[in-house]
């Protein structure tokens, strides 16, 4: 397997809701991704994914744990040590609208970035040429204002300005979620071609399963601020292990009328994430739940097999 | 005559208009479209193709000062666009009620949730206020809102977003309608409340045998939940059948690259088909198929020429001028 590019140990984010209460977004979570992968993560509002690829880019400070980017620890430096890493980390969100400067022309968004780094224009002409022909538009998108491109030409741009820099790691928030179907598969290839052509590393935030059982190589399912299951995508959805998991995919929209049948529909709402104690997260709505254990002792994300990771008492 | 009885919406060649700030907006364009008694019929289409302006129309929602109706819309065979406000306004909640994206928007801030359904009632019957609550609490807890005693007394902002869709399903209910317009009621809600959402509106309708109107772009729901679908693309249908023929046989181009796009499956060497381009925009006049310029079975008569509605089967047609061909499953003989 290749090597281990991104480190993530321990993570932790509290957010104070009062004085005395914390809610808590990420909470102890650990995880590696791999040189050239693209890494999923799935999870409802409020599990805790964004929080996560915020906090590698260090777009949040953390409260608690170490993030390594190739060996060297990132989640302590300022601002300007920072810059170095920004060039090689870069992040797509979710609205491409509100990426862009309403009042800025797409051509300045690009050459901004190129000026702060110190790039010559002759070199960003040539760089931004290439990219317009990677996503598929014309030049004369450049001179264009954000409100008068499309949401999927945005998301492109989007992409395009996050590969300026020549970066080797993308985290891509919830990329297609605001994009309508035709235009989702447009950027998922855009996406998928980025790691084959160009060899780069993606963190692909997602609450789609679909989606994320399109695009990725590995996959972590997140629930209230922690991994409940983490796999090889092919590991998770053909011998998917937690009960979240298998809710999840079960309420998932089926691919064709004759698949209708009497699903399973998990109860309950996804609990407040403030001041969570003791016990599994999931008990709560797990119709699994073994009282007096799930909902007293935190179960551990352990190695169930070989790159198969849980966090239950009674896995399937 | 008889088909005017089964149906509970019929659409004639609707024309929407509407005035707005960047100039005339042509949001419905010639449609026409039929729901039966009882069913719940799909529309599916992209953002801004027009779907949320024609059911709009249906509840006559808009501010009528800055739009144009042309067409028909019969429901229950009343031609509404013949009404008076006044009698509108009677209809709407008792014969026909709408659930919208975002429950948070549609409901009041400042009362709470009970007072909010037992307002709906009192307005629309003529019930003693003891009757009414007592019905109020009936519901809630019927829809799954439980303690109803509880959650009667909570305001918006104490409810989860799916408790609160749970809250305008029982609003719209509350009067017993006999069509229900839900314009992407789950797709503000995470997956799993999605579920529960889905389950609940099908659970209504077998209790209830109202007529439903499903709008989503996700196929996925449609698969789930209806019956008839229609697919929608630059303020027309072009493309309408039993949920079966549409996902079995689709006939126009624009149907099938809509299943043909969704990411499904694992194998990542395969790229996805995609649509190039985007929709054509609603204010411009579109000559020939407004599919066309997106289309790679388009020809030369495509752009010039706007394709008629061409039947397939029972109750499945679709307008381009190659559908039969696609509905056979034969190969396109131009390639261009």
């Amino acid at each position: 397997m290749s090597k281990k590019i991104l480190d993530v140990k321990h993570l932790k984010k509290y957010y104070p809701v009062s004085k005395k209460s914390f809610l808590h977004a990420v909470d102890d979570v650990s995880f590696s991704i791999f040189q050239g992968e693209i890494f999923g993560i799935v999870g409802e509002s409020g599990s805790g994914k964004s929080t996560i690829g915020r906090s590698i880019l260090n777009l949040i400070a953390i409260d608690k744990g170490e993030i390594y980017w190739d060996g060297t620890r990132i989640d302590s430096l300022d601002a300007k040590g920072m810059l170095e890493f920004r060039k090689k980390m870069q992040m797509v969100f979710q609205n491409p609208l509100a990426s862009f400067n309403p009042k800025q022309y797409i051509g300045s968004a690009f050459s901004e970035l190129c000026k702060f780094y110190k790039i010559s224009r002759h070199e960003m002409n040539e760089k931004i040429i290439k990219l317009l022909e990677l996503i598929n538009l014309p030049a004369d998108v450049l001179t264009r204002m954000p409100s008068q491109l499309s949401g999927g030409q945005l998301q492109r741009l989007s992409i395009a300005r996050s590969l300026l820099l020549e970066p080797d790691f993308i985290v891509a928030d919830e990329p297609v979620s605001a994009l309508d179907v035709s235009v989702q598969a447009q950027i998922l290839n855009l996406i998928l071609d980025l790691r084959d052509k160009m060899g780069l590393t993606i963190l692909f935030i997602s609450h789609d399963l679909n989606v994320v059982e399109r695009i990725c190589d590995r996959v972590a399912v997140m629930y209230l601020g922690v991994i409940v299951e983490m796999a090889k995508k092919e590991q998770l959805f053909s011998h998917t292990m937690h009960p979240y998991t298998h809710a999840l995919i079960e309420v998932n929209p089926i691919e064709h009328p004759s698949l209708r049948k009497d699903r399973e529909i998990i109860a309950g709402d996804i609990p407040s994430a403030v001041d969570v104690g003791e016990g599994c997260r999931f008990a709560g709505r797990c119709q699994y739940c073994k009282k007096g254990l799930c909902d007293c002792v935190t179960p551990e994300l352990i190695e169930v097999e070989s790159g198969h990771w849980v966090a239950c008492h009674c896995p399937f | 005559m008889k088909n005017m009885h089964d149906n509970i919406v019929e659409i004639n060649n609707l024309e929407v208009e509407i005035i707005s700030p960047d100039g005339l907006l042509k949001a419905v364009r010639g449609l026409s479209l039929n729901v039966r008694r009882g069913e719940t019929h799909g529309i599916v289409g992209e953002s801004g193709c027009g779907k949320s302006v024609m059911v709009k129309s249906i509840m006559r929602l808009h501010d009528e000062s800055k739009v144009a109706y042309s067409g028909n819309i019969f429901v229950n065979n009343k031609n509404i666009m013949d009404l008076k406000i006044r009698n509108m306004r009677k209809l709407r909640g008792k014969e026909m009620a709408m659930i919208f994206q975002n429950p948070m928007t549609s409901l009041s801030p400042i009362m709470t949730v009970g007072e909010q359904i037992l307002e709906v009632l009192t307005a629309k019957s003529n019930i003693s206020k003891d009757e009414a609550k007592k019905r109020s609490l009936e519901i809630l807890e019927k829809v799954g809102i439980t303690p109803g005693e509880r959650r009667y007394k909570q305001y918006p902002f104490e409810l989860s977003g799916g408790l609160l869709q749970r809250v305008m399903i029982a609003m719209s209910m509350v009067n017993n309608p006999e069509l229900l317009i839900a314009d992407e009621p789950t797709t503000a809600l995470d997956v799993t409340i999605q579920a529960q959402i889905l389950d609940l509106m099908k659970s209504v309708q077998k209790s209830t045998g109202v007529s439903i109107i499903f709008i989503t772009h996700d196929l996925g729901v449609i698969a789930e939940m209806c019956d008839r679908v229609s697919i929608m693309y630059a303020g027309k249908i072009v493309e309408s059948g039993n949920i079966l023929d549409i996902f079995d046989h689709p006939a126009h181009p624009y149907t099938k690259a809509l299943f043909e796009s969704k990411p499904k499956g694992s194998d990542r060497a395969e790229r996805m088909l995609t649509i190039p381009g985007a929709p054509p925009s609603l204010y411009d006049d579109i000559p020939g198929c407004s599919f066309a310029l997106r289309c790679k079975y388009a020809c030369p008569k495509c752009h010039s020429t706007s394709p008629k509605k061409i039947e397939l089967d029972k109750e499945h047609w679709a307008s381009c001028h190659f559908s039969r061909e696609f509905f056979e499953k034969k190969e396109l003989l131009h390639d261009e």
